[in-house]
């Protein structure tokens, strides 16, 4: 039992200090449509530029073929964005680009 | 073995340094296509729950599920389900079986993406067979299911998607590694041939071992065998622009393991000895017979060979497998209401056995079948599907079999599910049991006989969807399915002997089983799960006096918490089960001062783990087992096991402390269109 508490503990801590974490810059919005037309072709943007520098949140949507990403304007910019989109082989153009 | 250690461990460091720097990680393809949520993708991505679109009550583990524990294989991925049970056959050769409402995993239909699978001599170990890392999901489905299949899922269906050609992913690497010296290597390829994928393939390659013996309750046996496995596949897939749909694929495994007393004791220390082999393949046919494609047919093709070496002891068991499986299928749909299937079938097995003897005996197991299936569909309201299928099964004459499922939605939250029918299969009494190799006493009976097995299976499922929760995926679902046997193939343990008979008049063997899942994205990232089972399984056996079955859980229930944080870059998964006591052998009470009560004690399990995602790869560290319990004594004189009375098939528990384990998971995205 006090093994379960001690893990059980460890993990509930790892919340807290995940949650509670956020960056301290403005965050910027932006919204590319992309030439995006299977699941599988959303699930390789979410992939790959999820783990963009920068890049804070993503949503991809293949109804109306949008990638939304919430990103740190001092660590990237949606030139670089785009083209980590193009990369995969899409085509990407910005629809918005917003201050949150 | 040290050889292949270094290999594995080679291969590791130069796929790290040759690949680190592409993009992907988990592989986490689950396509949900019941869902609207299925064209948004936000990096997370369900790991274990209740399909809502499917009409039979069904749990799909999806990748993220499998990415979740070690999942080294198909025997250590159903952990976080309490719909599923997995333990040992016995202590000594590592085989697991599961437990599916109460019955042993032989009564569960076990499907390659809907290609029956791992039957007769391929069953004992098969669930160690299929590496976790080839997988992109896991669907069991509970009670009876279609019978385009046959009929021989009694107690529910497990189907196992592989990762597919079309996956834009020319490299897939994970290898892992465990403190008692296991290792895992996997290496996946799949490749596009043309700019229309017409033609795709993927290639799967997979090793691994267990390169030390470790025997850490100190009776003298090993807890793990030592083991080797290689395993290779090679799958393709023709998409014709007319609709044809051609896929078809080969298969090697080679399983080799050593288990039984320590090397220590010398030479004539008892040992069991298993090497299992198999090559297969197979081919899977459509062709639209108009343009929309409402009406086709198809053809699925499989054949694998199969063959075990055992020398347990002064007992060897050695058998070969030839197994066929044709379905020819015709499919029309009048509109979107109407859907009927009919179809033609042959499952052919032909066994060589030789047990306690240098020759063998053959039997030949056949099952020709003609089936129709009809589907009613209002929207997504009503469903309705009543299937017959009419078998001649070779030494057991015909037998007529219907199946009946209805889904029911009255309002969008609450979703009703019912289905009933009868399921037969051969027995394969040796195999079945594979425990019973790892005891000294005599078998009785007539164990190299395979009699039909008939059962009828009933049950209901209801869920209901809360509006509550993150992105309202909350549920909670109850469910109850009840099994009965009409003809079984049953085993007795006694103290001197084991006994296999069938059925006889007035005697009964049935399962009830209640089971509640409650899953709720609590807050962004918040995952919890809980799940509860009971089961009622009783059987009436000669030698028992009670007619509670042995060996069989009465309870589990599992805990799962999952947090990953924003992107998926850290997730950090826990999972706690109880498990509940099950009443052992009449013989067993109070053996060595245990089991006084005729019961084993009740056992918790703690499992827990951490990943972090880079891009291009993920590193994961975890531990199994966490608790520290382990089943006390699980081998049966073990101090004398040349005795009669020695047995190593009395498993109940884990037979393994706290596992520690690390891994790494490399992928490389297609990145031209």
């Amino acid at each position: 039992m006090k093994r379960i508490s001690v893990v059980f503990a460890a993990f509930a801590v790892c919340v807290l200090l995940f949650t509670a974490a956020r960056p301290k810059t403005a965050l910027r919005q932006v919204k590319f449509h992309a030439a995006m037309d299977c699941k599988n072709c959303v699930k390789k943007v979410v992939e790959n530029v999820s783990f963009e520098k920068g890049v804070e949140d993503l949503k991809a949507e293949l109804s109306d073929k949008s990638v939304t990403i919430v990103y740190n304007p001092a660590k990237t910019d949606t030139l670089k964005l785009g083209d980590a989109i193009r990369k995969l082989g899409y085509k990407a153009k910005v629809v918005e680009d917003k201050a949150l | 073995m040290k050889r292949a250690a270094s290999i594995i461990l080679f291969t590791l460091m130069c796929a790290v340094r040759a690949f680190s720097q592409e993009a992907d990680t988990t592989g986490i393809y689950g396509e949900r296509k019941d869902t609207l949520a299925a064209t948004v993708f936000t990096g997370r991505q369900s790991t274990n729950y209740l399909s809502r679109g499917k009409d039979i009550r069904t749990e799909v583990i999806s990748a993220a599920g499998l990415c979740k524990m070690a999942c080294c294989n198909l025997a250590e991925s159903f952990e976080n389900s309490a719909s599923v049970s997995v333990g040992y056959s016995d202590a000594v050769t590592g085989a697991r079986q599961i437990r599916l409402l109460g019955q042993s995993g032989i009564y569960t239909q076990m499907l390659d993406e809907n290609r029956p699978v791992m039957r007769g001599l391929s069953a004992p170990f098969g669930l160690n067979l299929v590496p976790g890392q080839w997988l992109e999901s896991i669907q069991i489905a509970k009670g009876v299911t279609s019978v385009i299949n046959g009929v021989e899922s009694m107690t529910g269906q497990i189907n196992l998607e592989h990762r597919k050609p079309t996956d834009e992913k020319p490299l897939y690497v994970q290898a892992s590694a465990m403190n008692d010296s296991k290792c895992d290597l996997n290496v996946i390829s799949s490749l596009q041939l043309d700019e229309l994928s017409t033609w795709s393939t993927v290639i799967l390659a997979h090793v691994d071992g267990n390169f030390k013996s470790m025997d850490m309750n100190g009776d003298g046996f090993m807890d793990d065998p030592r083991q080797l496995q290689f395993n290779l596949s090679n799958r393709w897939l023709y998409f014709g622009q007319d609709g044809v749909q051609l896929r078809f694929g080969v298969r090697a495994i080679q399983d080799r393991r050593n288990g039984g007393q320590m090397e220590s004791l010398g030479p004539d220390r008892w040992k069991a000895d298993i090497l299992d082999r198999s090559l297969g393949g197979y081919l899977k046919l459509g062709i639209p017979l108009n343009a929309d494609n409402t009406r086709n047919v198809a053809l699925v093709t499989d054949y694998t060979y199969q063959n075990m070496n055992s020398k347990v002891s002064f007992r060897n068991y050695d058998a070969g497998q030839h197994s066929a499986f044709v379905n020819l299928l015709y499919q029309d749909q009048d509109n979107e209401n109407h859907h009927f299937t009919l179809g033609l079938s042959e499952m052919l097995d032909v066994y060589d056995e030789a047990f306690c003897t240098p020759y063998s005996r053959r039997s030949v197991l056949s099952d020709t079948g003609v089936f129709g299936e009809y589907t009613f569909r209002d929207g997504d309201r009503f469903s309705a599907i009543i299937g017959v299928r009419g078998d001649y099964y070779l030494d057991g004459g015909f037998r007529f079999s219907p199946r009946v499922t209805v889904k029911w939605t009255p309002v969008e939250q609450l979703v009703f599910r019912a289905n009933g029918g009868r399921g037969i299969r051969y027995s394969t009494p040796l195999t079945d049991n594979i425990g019973v190799l790892s005891t000294s006493k005599s078998l009785e009976g007539d164990y190299l006989s395979h009699p039909l097995e008939d059962s009828w299976t009933y049950g209901a499922n209801l869920t209901w969807y809360l509006p509550c929760g993150e992105e309202k995926k909350t549920y909670l679902s109850f469910d109850w399915f009840s099994t009965s046997f009409r003809e079984q193939m049953l085993v007795d343990y006694r103290a001197d002997a084991i006994a296999f008979y069938t059925m006889g008049e007035g005697s009964k063997s049935y399962t009830n089983n209640f089971q509640l899942d409650f899953s709720s994205e609590l807050f962004r990232g918040f995952t919890a799960t809980l799940t509860g089972r009971f089961t009622d399984a009783r059987q009436t056996l000669r030698w028992q006096q009670s007619d509670i079955k042995p060996m069989t859980s009465r309870y589990k229930a599992v805990l799962n918490l999952q947090y990953a944080a924003r992107l998926n870059r850290w997730i950090f998964d826990f999972t706690a089960s109880l498990n509940g006591p099950c009443r052992v052998w009449d013989f067993m009470k109070g053996l060595n001062g245990m089991y006084s009560n005729g019961y084993t004690p009740s056992y918790p399990l703690l499992y827990a783990q951490v990943t972090r995602r880079f891009k291009g790869f993920d590193i994961y560290a975890g531990g199994e087992n966490l608790t520290n319990y382990r089943q006390k004594n699980p081998v049966i004189n073990a101090s004398d096991p040349f005795s009669g009375s020695f047995d190593a098939s009395c498993v109940w528990g884990p037979l393994m402390g706290i596992r520690l384990y690390a891994g790494i998971r490399i992928t490389i995205w297609k990145t031209e269109k």
